[in-house]
């Protein structure tokens, strides 16, 4: 298994069939637990674009996604917001479908596995994904609208012991540090000069080496998780021509089109890590603003697979009141920064705020004093007092500030 | 200045509420992000990226956590002999809609200054007070002595909410 795991790990492809896959993320799991085998499969790409197929089109990413809220003990609207936070958004069609998609997702993941159980060994403890029969059990249940079984899952994942997920790096693992041994004695010599003699600089976890190309990843020691860094992207599988694939592959499967966008980074090549997806709780180390997740979301705009950010509120706000352009300023109820302060992330997202229920109009003659000084400060004691907010207090502060000012505004707030 | 409260009593601090012109942009940086969404604990800003939506023009700016002055500000308290602050770099950008408000101002260089003192402020009073000019309360409420607000007071400072603290003598 080592060998197969240097393999993988010295293949900058990181090219694997399924089976090898599954060989791996069951060894990692034994060796490491769940949580930090997938972080480890995940932050070094090992997901075939044809494991990524089955493991889309029988619907267990979707699978994954629900037993991600039961393992971060976090409602399902929670963790979309935090998904969406990070992804941008996701459309409110999708998000009203979510729940029958579930279902759905879990039917067919239920389906295939049963289907593959009895085609494999029955002796087998886990199916060829990866999952647990209880855990495909539960998924059967969700899709025949059964909750019990959910709620009792629920209960257990948040009152187990935490062990499995503690803030423990992958990296930290015996199995992990054995491999990175191994791999910087083949690379590197004692004095932690390169073998071939290339010229290389460490900074960090970035080597440079000497013919310019970044190499960042868990080939080398000390790999920090919330280090990771744009650079340690293949950026170049964020083409249009990937995402345009990826996206009819999608399309073909399921007619969600706002999905897509979802998916179509992932079976290009990036990772959970990469999207963000609340799985490990590493992920909130990682950047959100990568470049190639903006990247692969302009060129998703652009294939029209996803629908363009409504960032233009004003267009918004004027085309209901097209008499009052060029009279008022529009003003967001609840500011624009709760998209970006730490303590607030996660909790709107950009459509919510861009929303027009969200935008008040501020004549212009009196803007100055009222939105910038009263409003602002208003907003500012309430961050300061309330560190960390939670979507109804922010809700309940706005209703407080319209009810302060909203007579001033046009059209007025009764 | 809009109001100055409770003024008696010999040693005096002033709390300061300085005007919002922004907030943090996209590049902030946040030390302890994971702590901050897991355990609560306040954000630790290392980069403060502070975008303007608008200015009334006052010389002192705050988004809680963070304070920023004018470089002119700066170099006054700089010439001071004021103690108990830090001189920090800030970024600074504009959003859309102050530059289709604002297209004439062109903003100054800032610097962001971050308090070293710690003072205890309860109402209007306050206790353990470290003794520096430029001092944050335990909610974050930027204090400063009677000597740091007559050289904030040679700035402009017209939307600045300034409370009269006393010491609180248990």
């Amino acid at each position: 298994m080592d060998e197969l795991m240097l393999k993988v790990l010295e293949d900058p492809n990181r090219v694997i069939n399924g089976e090898q896959y599954n060989s791996l993320y069951k060894y990692l799991t034994k060796n490491m637990g769940d949580e930090a085998a997938r972080s480890f499969l995940a932050a070094n790409y090992m997901m075939t674009q044809d494991f990524y197929s089955q493991y889309v089109n029988n619907g267990y990413l979707e699978q994954d996604l629900r037993l991600t809220e039961l393992n971060d003990g976090i409602r399902k609207v929670e963790a979309q917001n935090r998904v969406g936070a990070l992804v941008n958004n996701l459309t409110p069609e999708f998000e009203e479908n979510m729940q029958s998609q579930y279902a759905q997702a879990n039917l067919q993941a239920a389906k295939a596995y049963y289907n593959s159980r009895a085609q494999a060994n029955a002796s087998s403890e886990q199916n060829t994904q990866g999952y647990s029969s209880e855990e495909t059990d539960l998924n059967y249940s969700a899709a025949d609208g059964n909750e019990k079984l959910w709620s009792r899952e629920q209960e257990r994942r948040q009152t187990e012991p935490q062990n499995n997920r503690s803030d423990m790096k992958w990296s930290d693992y015996p199995v992990v540090q054995d491999l990175v041994a191994k791999l910087s004695s083949q690379h590197f010599d004692e004095d932690g000069s390169r073998k071939n003699n290339q010229e290389i600089e460490i900074e960090g976890n970035v080597v440079k080496a000497s013919d310019g190309e970044l190499v960042i990843n868990a080939r080398y020691p000390d790999i920090n998780i919330g280090e990771i860094t744009d650079s340690s992207l293949p950026s170049a599988i964020f083409d249009k021509s990937a995402i345009q694939t990826v996206a009819d592959q999608y399309k073909a499967n399921v007619d969600k089109l706002s999905g897509a966008w979802k998916y179509a980074p992932l079976l290009a090549g990036a990772t959970y890590l990469d999207l963000g997806l609340p799985t490990t709780g590493v992920l909130d180390k990682v950047k959100i603003n990568k470049p190639s997740i903006q990247k692969a979301r302009q060129s998703a705009e652009e294939i029209g697979i996803v629908a363009k950010e409504s960032n233009n509120y004003t267009a918004t706000f004027f085309t209901r009141h097209p008499e009052l352009e060029g009279k008022v300023v529009v003003h967001h109820a609840i500011e624009q920064q709760v998209l970006r302060r730490p303590e607030t992330i996660g909790l709107f997202t950009k459509n919510e705020i861009n929303a027009y229920n969200n935008l008040r109009g501020i004549p212009k003659e009196i803007n100055s004093k009222l939105h910038y000084s009263d409003i602002r400060k208003e907003w500012n004691k309430f961050y300061r007092e309330n560190p960390f907010p939670s979507k109804d207090d922010l809700l309940r502060k706005k209703q407080e500030i319209d009810m302060k000012y909203g007579s001033l505004f046009n059209p007025p707030i009764e | 200045m809009r109001e100055i409260r409770s003024v008696n009593n010999t040693l005096k601090l002033y709390e300061l509420e300085p005007e919002v012109a922004g907030g943090f942009g996209e590049n902030t940086v946040v030390s302890n992000y994971d702590a901050v969404r897991a355990k609560q604990e306040r954000a630790v800003v290392v980069h403060l990226h502070y975008e303007f939506s608008g200015w009334l023009g006052d010389e002192i700016l705050e988004t809680t956590p963070c304070f920023i002055i004018t470089e002119s500000l700066a170099c006054s308290i700089q010439k001071s002999d004021l103690k108990g602050y830090i001189l920090d770099d800030v970024e600074i950008s504009v959003t859309e809609e102050f530059e289709e408000l604002y297209p004439e101002i062109v903003l100054p260089k800032f610097w962001r200054i971050i308090p070293q003192g710690t003072v205890e402020v309860n109402g209007k009073y306050f206790r353990n007070w470290s003794e520096d000019d430029f001092c944050l309360s335990q909610k974050s409420v930027l204090v400063v002595s009677e000597k740091a607000l007559a050289v904030l007071k040679k700035n402009k400072l017209d939307y600045c909410d300034i409370t009269a603290l006393e010491v609180l003598n248990s």
